[in-house]
Order: structure tokens, then C-alpha cells, then sequence
């Protein structure tokens, strides 16, 4: 072995890093096996690089992933608006108003056609006559049998595919 | 199960529009591309922008991803390019995140409680702390070798230089950061 041989510690940290080549790692077992008194100064470097492994990692804000994945599904969908859910709110609105109508139409008609002043009162002949209408006639027309079930089915699968996407974006 | 699927499902997965596929790449690199974002960039706001943007990126550009390289290199490599963007934007006149010539700045250890608060710091804080007064560079270069103990090559294509121009550049970040500890931070990093 060269007697003028110096082991830095530059030289330490290239061998605990695996940087040596082979014949200067082997000049280096030698020294350190004939001068043990130097092996301390191995191990601090293999502690440190320990040390450096075993730091934990920073964790980002809360939330961070699904903030990613609504700015890349904006991205895709070419509508910054969406990550924020805002940009289709007239489609539930208009979905809503019209499962409304459907729903309340019904209640009003049967309240406007009901009496409201008790027969016991009042004598019958001086009562307005409820205008009459022809339920049946209303219920059993084609467009009502297959044009009402038709549209509330078109709208029901709107909403259902609202609210699947909604779920998806949740999700994400 | 969904958890266990390698990062090369997931991209293929990804590749062919599958969203779940991109959100589990985000939930399993989002510590790491935070981590290194922040050793750049040295501010945990900016550090959530700079790794944002680069997901966004990399998505982006998946489909041009040939598998070459492990995707956390690729990841890495566009970390690393998002933050020089992003700090060449705060200072036009940056060309890399190097900092050769600047010497390193110590804390001002003259404030009387600095050192009370300091010992309820644990090891890895101050060892945290003294890697964030390096230079991005070098703070960079120490966790994708040490701590996401990526191999020299690996580094090279992260940080676009010659293998030589890396190990150099690890020494010298190591040599600094031993200055850093001796002068600072001696008495909490003990080995």
C-alpha cells in the first residue's frame, strides 16, 4: 500500500456512497484495516447518511391531492368553471323546476277544484258549481300516456347523470 | 387491490383516460413532489404551486412518457424544472438553482432564545432546517440522493447534468451542509 495514502473525509463519504472504483475502495479497506483508530470516522459518515434516510417527509396541505385532480379534470373538460361545480347549475335547477311542476300540478288542480265553504252554511244553489274536469279524459289522452312517463324518464336520466358526475368529481 | 397497483399500471391506466388512475399517482408521489418542491423553493405556498403545476405537467405529458426511466425520475425531472420556472419568474436573472459562488448563510445565533428553542427541535428538524439554508441546488441534490436514495445516473437526468458535474455537485452540497451543522446546528445533530 502508498505510504503517502491520506484518507480524507471526502474520500470516507465517496466510499460509504459507492463512488470509489474498485482499486481505490480496495486501498481503503487496507487502510482501514491496518489503522482501525480510523474506522470511527466510516461510521460517523454511515450515521449521518442514516440520518439524512430516515428524514421524514413533508406532508402537503390537507386536501392537496383532490385540489390536483379538480384542476386537471378542469383542465380536460376545458372548463376551469367546473372544478368548482358551478358551471352546470342551470341543468339541476331546470330539472328540479320541472319535477316540481309535475309533482305540485296535481295538488293545485285538486285544491282549486275542492269546495271551500261548508254546504251546512251556506245553501247549495248559491254555491259555484266546481268547474268540472275530465281527469279520465286528461289521463287516458295519448300525450298524457306516453308523452308525460317520456319526459319524466328524459328528466330522470338527466338527473342521474347530474348527480353521477357530481359523485365522480366528489370523488376525485 | 387498488393499492398495490405499480406505478406502470397506473400510468397505462392513466394513459387511457382513467381519472382514479391519476388521483392514486398524485396520493403516492404528493409527499414526495411536495418534499422536493419545497427543498427548492424553500416556502411551503409557493412548494404546493411549484408541485401542483408539475403534476398537472406530467399528466400532461404522459402519453410522451416511454418508461425509459422510473416514473418518480420523470416526476422528479419535471419538479425540478417547475421550480426553476418558477423561481426564474420571482428573479428573471436565475439560470439555475445553484449557488456557487454565494457563501452560506448562517441564522443569527446571537438571539437569546433561538437556542432554548432549538433544543426542542428533534434531530431531523434541525437537520431539515440546516438542508433548507442550502442552496436549492444542493438541497435538491441531497434528498434525491440520500433521502429518495435515486442513484447518480438517475440524478443526471433529473437535474440535467453530466455524471462527473453530479458528483461534484454532491460534494460540494455535502461539504456545505457540513458547514451548516458544525456552525449551527452541532449541538442537535449529533451521530
Amino acid at each position: 500500500m502508498d505510504n503517502n495514502f491520506l484518507l480524507t473525509d471526502d474520500m470516507l463519504w465517496d466510499y460509504a456512497d459507492g463512488f470509489l472504483a474498485r482499486e481505490e475502495k480496495m486501498q481503503v479497506d487496507a487502510y482501514l484495516s491496518q489503522n482501525p483508530e480510523h474506522r470511527s470516522r466510516l461510521d460517523a459518515i454511515l450515521a449521518e447518511k442514516r440520518a439524512f434516510s430516515a428524514l421524514p417527509l413533508d406532508r402537503p396541505k390537507a386536501g392537496f391531492a383532490d385540489l390536483v385532480m379538480a384542476a386537471w379534470v378542469a383542465e380536460q373538460s376545458g372548463n376551469p368553471s367546473l372544478a368548482t361545480n358551478k358551471g352546470k347549475d342551470w341543468i339541476i335547477y331546470c330539472i328540479a323546476a320541472a319535477m316540481g311542476f309535475f309533482i305540485l300540478l296535481p295538488i293545485v288542480l285538486i285544491i282549486v277544484s275542492a269546495p271551500t265553504v261548508s254546504t251546512d252554511i251556506i245553501p247549495a244553489e248559491y254555491i259555484p258549481q266546481a268547474p268540472a274536469i275530465p281527469w279520465v279524459k286528461i289521463f287516458t289522452s295519448p300525450i298524457m300516456r306516453f308523452g308525460m312517463p317520456l319526459t319524466l324518464l328524459f328528466f330522470c336520466f338527466r338527473f342521474l347523470d347530474q348527480y353521477l358526475q357530481q359523485k365522480k368529481m366528489s370523488h376525485l | 387491490m387498488a393499492a398495490t397497483l405499480s406505478d406502470e399500471v397506473l400510468i397505462e391506466q392513466a394513459r387511457n383516460g382513467r381519472q382514479t388512475a391519476f388521483a392514486m399517482l398524485v396520493k403516492r408521489y404528493e409527499q414526495y413532489a411536495f418534499t422536493l418542491a419545497l427543498r427548492f423553493v424553500k416556502n411551503r405556498e409557493d412548494a404546493h404551486e411549484v408541485a401542483q403545476d408539475a403534476f398537472l405537467r406530467a399528466f400532461r405529458y404522459l402519453p410522451d412518457f416511454r418508461g425509459d426511466a422510473k416514473f418518480s425520475t420523470w416526476l422528479y425531472k419535471i419538479i425540478y424544472s417547475t421550480a426553476l420556472n418558477f423561481l426564474r419568474k420571482q428573479n428573471p436573472d436565475i439560470q439555475s438553482l445553484d449557488d456557487e459562488d454565494r457563501p452560506v448563510k448562517l441564522p443569527d445565533a446571537g438571539v437569546p432564545d433561538a437556542s432554548q428553542e432549538m433544543e426542542r427541535q428533534d434531530r431531523n428538524e434541525a437537520l431539515k432546517r440546516a438542508i433548507q439554508l442550502l442552496s436549492p441546488d444542493d438541497a435538491g441534490i441531497i434528498t434525491l440522493f440520500y433521502l429518495y436514495e435515486h442513484n447518480l445516473e438517475e440524478i443526471c437526468k433529473i437535474m440535467e447534468m453530466t455524471m462527473t458535474n453530479a458528483k461534484t455537485k454532491l460534494c460540494r452540497a455535502r461539504q456545505r451542509l457540513k458547514v451548516i451543522v458544525e456552525g449551527q446546528f452541532a449541538t442537535e445533530i449529533a451521530y
